[in-house]
């Protein structure tokens, strides 16, 4: 039985070592030479003062070694916390810290980098990558060629069980600072398992991999390939940009499985305009925002034979809800999250606590397998969405809150209808605009600022901001957009900042957001 | 102004939010860390306008992409044909 996620690499390494199992920019490993360069990874960690529980850091761009950083922090029994790449470093430092990474496995000058903005909490070791570069690093360091000299390295059999965490994503967090969401091997696995059942997965297929490794789709390609002994594809991260990159990559890679957002499939439907361009994918899978309807349409042209899969679900829980594609709506309706995944319950309850019947509106709860541990370090946050089933208290069971509205439908499907609280998706990435507002707000000259999401047709949201100055302080909108870019990630920033000396307030003193809102039509959103 | 010189100079500002264009060079890979896809619509409005040039889907491709040296080059190419 399989109870853990690097399970899966030994035993498709057991079935056939010299099939391939991973494949990025030129370069390849074969599960058994993946298999190998794990445990040296593990083993490396481990002699490296790394145990049990701790963390490891992973902070590399899309290459092959990702592949055996992943595993190979796995089976020394840690939990891996990924890194973006693209990440402002004063970011990663909070985010490095926040867990306290007992080891970091990066390139050197992303080490030397990132031990610049840490302050207290330095990482007991770093496995570095060598892209060409030479930096001189002041903490404990092995060469990853070294870690994984040895091609006939051994498991270390860490002891495990299904219940510890595998690894922690952060995403945006409300009050201004990211917050870990952990989830564990069974977490995973359950995942994992249904989309084996319902998607399905051989030896034969190529999975594309073309979210980061910080984004949860990159479990599914990661783990699903591994079950199924097939081999993975990551799509480099220049190549993600463009759709011609894409095109060339499916069709010269022969990609059979496509998991993505849907702004990047746009992306690829909006270049390709033959009809059936990709015969060798069979199925397209696409979550974390809507998807829409007129842009399905090009979709379905450009894949008529591959089977479309809208999958849903916030970090915290995995996937949970699937809606396979078979009719597209006549008008721009958008398509259904779906019904709960066979191992998962949802249910919506109104505002009164009770449930949701056909046709009404409710806040979707999740029971069930793939639900998170929790926030990393964080109890009280954490309570306020895992809480006991309102339906069944006398179980003491926890069920989460995902903070969605949805509408249950007569056929069973769920429609997504948008967010309780401030938290936004463009461009598929989760944003909390607390956070955004906390960060504009932390700006010397900044009195007070907020933000305010404004439909945007390429990539459902955009985020424009509004500033009042101190008094007496002058204040450019790239000196607030500069001051956000340096703490977030980039599609954090707004992409419109106006400096006002005096926000609208309502009669009750707050500022007026809906006056903002209607001084922003979507026009004045875009991007130029 | 040159045509890096205009290049660097909306990079630094509009997409890297600088004040001046000391940290931008002619080799400073951009598409690892600088640029992102919403990066890359802006700037390619940018260039169509300021040069008066048609960049089409066949020109977004990496390399074109991956320096200002390289977006210069492209510039200089498609003001050759026009």
């Amino acid at each position: 039985m399989i109870y853990l996620l690097h399970q899966l690499l030994s035993e498709a390494a057991d079935r056939d070592p010299s099939k391939e199992a991973v494949r990025c920019g030129g370069a390849s490993l074969s599960y058994g030479e993946l298999e190998a360069a794990a445990n040296g990874i593990a083993r490396t960690l481990i002699e490296g003062g790394v145990g049990r529980g701790d963390r490891v850091g992973i902070h590399l761009p899309k290459r092959v070694e990702l592949l055996p950083a992943v595993y190979g922090t796995l089976r020394a029994g840690a939990a891996y916390v990924p890194l973006d790449p693209a990440a402002p470093v004063h970011r990663l430092a909070l985010v490095a810290s926040d867990c306290a990474v007992a080891a970091v496995i990066t390139t050197p000058a992303r080490a030397a980098a990132l031990l610049g903005a840490l302050g207290g909490h330095v990482p007991r070791l770093f496995v570095l990558v060598d892209d060409g570069a030479h930096v001189e690093l002041t903490a404990p360091s092995v060469p990853y060629a070294v870690a994984t000299a040895d091609a006939s390295a051994t498991d270390p059999m860490v002891p495990a069980i299904e219940a510890d965490l595998a690894y922690i994503l952060y995403t945006s967090g409300s009050t201004g600072t990211p917050k870990g969401v952990m989830l564990t091997h069974r977490n995973a696995l359950a995942f994992v398992e249904w989309s084996a059942s319902r998607i399905g997965v051989g030896s034969e297929d190529r999975l594309s991999n073309h979210a980061p490794l910080h984004f949860d789709l990159s479990v599914f390609d990661l783990y699903l390939a591994a079950m199924g002994g097939a081999t993975l594809v990551p799509i480099p991260d220049e190549d993600a940009y463009f759709g011609t990159a894409l095109a060339r990559t499916i069709r010269e890679e022969g990609i059979t499985v496509w998991y993505s957002v849907p702004s990047a499939l746009i992306l690829l439907s909006r270049l390709v305009r033959e009809r059936d361009a990709f015969p060798t994918l069979r199925a397209v899978v696409f979550a974390g925002e809507v998807y829409p309807t007129r842009h399905l349409r090009e979709l379905r042209r450009m894949v008529p034979r591959a089977v479309l899969w809208n999958i849903y679900g916030p970090t915290e829980t995995n996937v949970v809800t699937y809606h396979r594609v078979r009719h597209l709506p006549e008008d721009d309706r958008t398509i259904p999250i779906g019904r709960a995944c066979e191992n998962s319950e949802v249910f919506a309850l109104k505002e009164d606590g009770t449930p949701a019947g056909v046709g009404e509106e409710g806040e979707l709860h999740v029971r069930g397998p793939t639900v998170m541990r929790g926030y990393w370090g964080r109890k009280e946050r954490t309570a306020e969405v895992l809480v006991p089933n309102p339906l069944a208290p006398e179980l003491g069971e926890l069920v989460y809150r995902t903070g969605d509205l949805v509408r249950l439908r007569e056929d069973g499907e769920y429609d997504f209808l948008g967010r309780r609280d401030h938290q936004i998706k463009s461009r598929g990435y989760r944003i909390e605009l607390g956070e955004v507002e906390a960060t504009m707000n932390a700006h010397p000259a900044v009195d007070q600022a907020v933000a305010v999401a404004v439909p945007h047709d390429e990539w459902g949201r955009a985020i424009v901001a509004w500033v009042q100055p101190r008094e007496g302080q002058t204040l450019s909108v790239n000196d607030v957009k500069r001051h956000v870019a340096r703490r977030l990630p980039r599609y954090m920033v707004p992409s419109r900042v106006h400096i006002m000396q005096q926000l609208p307030r309502t009669s009750t003193g707050k500022i007026d957001r809906q006056q903002l809102l209607r001084e922003s039509s979507p026009d004045r959103a875009g991007v130029a | 102004m040159e045509v890096a010189e205009r290049i660097r100079g909306f990079i630094a500002e509009e997409i890297m939010f600088e004040e001046t264009q000391q940290s931008l060079t002619d080799d400073t890979p951009l598409l690892s860390g600088v640029m992102d896809s919403l990066g890359l619509l802006q700037l390619v409005a940018f260039l169509e306008e300021e040069f008066d040039v048609e960049i089409d889907d066949a020109d977004m491709v990496a390399d074109h992409f991956r320096t200002v040296g390289d977006i210069e080059q492209l510039v200089r190419q498609k003001v050759s044909k026009d």
